[in-house]
């Protein structure tokens, strides 16, 4: 247990009960899905005690940004270590071929969303190589997105987005930042709004998926076209470049999640889209010092002193609850709209604190997560057995 | 020469999403990234574009009427390629400038810039470049034989592909917000870069 008590923390009688009910519901839809295959079903249980350990201590310690970044990391090794290997099975390697493209086979990813918007409405037909109802395809990914918009908001970002978990990992592997941010430009925090209009826009001249074509570090944890000209090995430089840059080096030395931050136009797009969820993170006037601690630590640069002054987070804060973390007078706190910000850590007995719009963000997001991220990692886990035992990722 | 007007006029109408598409992230930068407070100062970048606009097209139109084509395919794809590259210098330079005003670099030309009047460079700029509807009028142009009929010609065209960026001016209302302001600066120099890439890509191939 830390030496304060967090905002965010509550009593032990309702940590079990809060985490009881998560193991239960998890078990449900985790295990439910997984009962023909039993191999399946034992990865899906570790990974759900892990879950479970997870939740008990995001709510008994109030560290939510801490916890949530243990679970997030594995989410995204768990994400990187399942879909390599998967796509090594059934097409021997990592290039999308020229066939998967033609018969519409490439796994549609929610990137992709704010470009092909626009040319789908306009036009009618999709611009990126999916199907619309095939696992991977568009109808899927666009349910997933509007449920991830309504329960998390931007919140998907740090909870749900299988990307933002690699910066997330790289960002917490040193134990200091190297390269200060004190002297940060705050403008270039703008820049995914900037690029989101761009590629959108040049989506819809050119009539092709450009972010994927050019830009998208993803792909060099996920697929991309093997390159056979000058062109497409200037492509491959770019989203390798980015991936290191961004996802791999600036988060190490900085010890912020510079891609999602400063990069991601898809991040920049559900900043928008997100404020049709209800919850907001905001900050206690009464409370807050200007210290700006939160400032210089908030991983994807959403607080600024600007903010503070406000009383709360940009529109591209992702929830993480770091800034609650490591805020010295428990000054923010999740919050939903309408309703007044909390006085106390304490209070409310019970009811009081299973119904506080932290325990019911934290709850929602973590379920998602979880559910969504189950498939991934047991998978994962899986592989890694099959690696200590038979010295191969690979399950076929 | 009254018969061919109608056609520019449909094809005008007819292609203009692609006009949208292709002006608007040049566009949509200018609108964006100064505050103006007078409706007239919001109004202003629009009509500087579309003026720059306008005049490439009459000459273009005029210079293919005349001569019965685009002077040799080597000739355009190469005069395409330097608008390019000269439209992706003022884009950066008019995104830092605008963005960055504490740079040495921004102090010493900012003078200039607002001489040649940035939108209306960028409208010349992006007038001569050949976007799919462009060569669609100019290849109708070709076998017309005359410079006034070329013309003539773009100037409708012109007018009929217009309509579908007059929803552009609305967009300088929201410059008013310091944020989208940030966003109008940093989305010039990302076009900027890219369009030199264009370019280049353009001139080498």
């Amino acid at each position: 247990m830390p030496e304060k008590t967090l905002i965010n923390s509550h009593s032990r009688k309702t940590s079990v009960f809060l985490t009881a009910l998560m193991a239960f519901l998890l078990a449900f839809l985790i295990l439910g899905g997984n009962r023909d295959n039993p191999r399946m079903m034992a990865a899906g249980a570790v990974y759900l005690v892990f879950l479970t350990v997870i939740t008990y201590l995001i709510f008994r310690t109030g560290m939510v940004g801490k916890y949530r970044s243990i679970f997030f990391a594995t989410y995204a090794v768990g994400f990187s270590l399942s879909f390599i290997p998967m796509l090594i099975e059934t097409r021997g390697s990592m290039f999308l071929s020229g066939e998967e493209i033609l018969s519409l086979s490439a796994p549609l990813c929610h990137l992709t969303l704010p470009m092909i918007a626009i040319p789908a409405v306009v036009y009618g037909f999709l611009i990126f190589p999916t199907k619309l109802f095939s696992e991977m395809g568009f109808f899927p990914m666009l349910y997933l997105w509007l449920g991830a918009t309504l329960f998390l908001g931007r919140g998907w970002c740090s909870w749900g987005c299988f990307y933002g978990g690699v910066d997330e990992f790289f960002s917490k592997l040193l134990p200091k930042k190297i390269v200060s941010s004190k002297n940060f430009n705050y403008t270039l925090r703008f820049f995914p709004y900037a690029f989101l209009l761009v590629i959108v826009l040049w989506a819809f001249i050119a009539l092709e998926p450009v972010y994927c074509t050019w830009f998208c570090p993803f792909k060099a944890i996920t697929e991309f076209i093997k390159p056979t000209n000058w062109l497409m090995w200037v492509q491959t430089g770019i989203f390798v470049s980015i991936f290191l840059g961004l996802v791999v080096v600036l988060p190490l030395l900085m010890k912020r999640r510079t891609q999602c931050g400063l990069f991601c136009p898809f991040g920049a797009f559900q900043a928008v889209i997100g404020q049709v969820n209800p919850y907001r993170v905001k900050i206690d006037g009464e409370k807050c010092t200007k210290c700006n601690t939160c400032v210089q630590q908030c991983p994807t640069f959403s607080l600024t002193e600007e903010a503070v002054s406000k009383g709360k987070s940009c529109i591209s804060c992702t929830r993480c609850g770091k800034c609650m973390d490591v805020c010295p007078r428990g000054a923010i706190q999740y919050s939903l709209i309408g309703v007044p910000l909390r006085n106390s850590e304490k209070g409310g007995g019970f009811f009081g604190e299973v119904f506080r719009p932290d325990t019911l963000f934290i709850f929602g997001a973590l379920l998602f997560g979880g559910v969504l991220s189950s498939g991934m990692v047991s998978t994962s886990l899986l592989r890694i057995t099959n690696l200590a035992v038979n010295g191969s990722f690979l399950l076929k | 020469m009254i018969e061919i007007l109608p056609r520019a006029l449909f094809l005008g109408l007819s292609t203009g999403i692609f006009c949208l598409g292709t002006c608007a992230p040049v566009m949509a930068p200018f609108m964006l990234s100064e505050e103006r407070s007078a409706y007239s100062e919001k109004v202003k970048p629009f009509l500087l574009f579309t003026a720059g606009r306008f005049l490439a097209y009459v000459l273009i139109g005029a210079l293919a009427g005349w001569t019965g084509g685009l002077a040799g395919n080597a000739l355009t794809r190469n005069l395409a390629g330097i608008s390019l590259l000269l439209l992706a210098m003022l884009m950066v330079i008019y995104g830092l400038t605008t963005g960055f005003p504490q740079l040495r670099f921004c102090r010493m030309i900012s003078p200039y810039l607002g001489r040649i009047r940035a939108p209306f460079a960028a409208g010349i700029l992006m007038g001569v470049n050949l976007c799919p509807p462009f060569l669609i009028a100019a290849a109708d142009v070709f076998v017309m034989g005359s410079a006034f009929n070329g013309a003539a010609f773009f100037m409708v065209f012109f007018a009929a592909t217009t309509v579908f960026l007059v929803p552009f001016i609305f967009l300088g209302y929201l410059s008013y917000l310091p944020a989208v302001r940030a966003v109008g600066r940093l989305s010039s120099l990302i076009v900027g870069a890219i369009y030199f890439f264009i370019g280049l890509n353009s001139l080498a191939s």
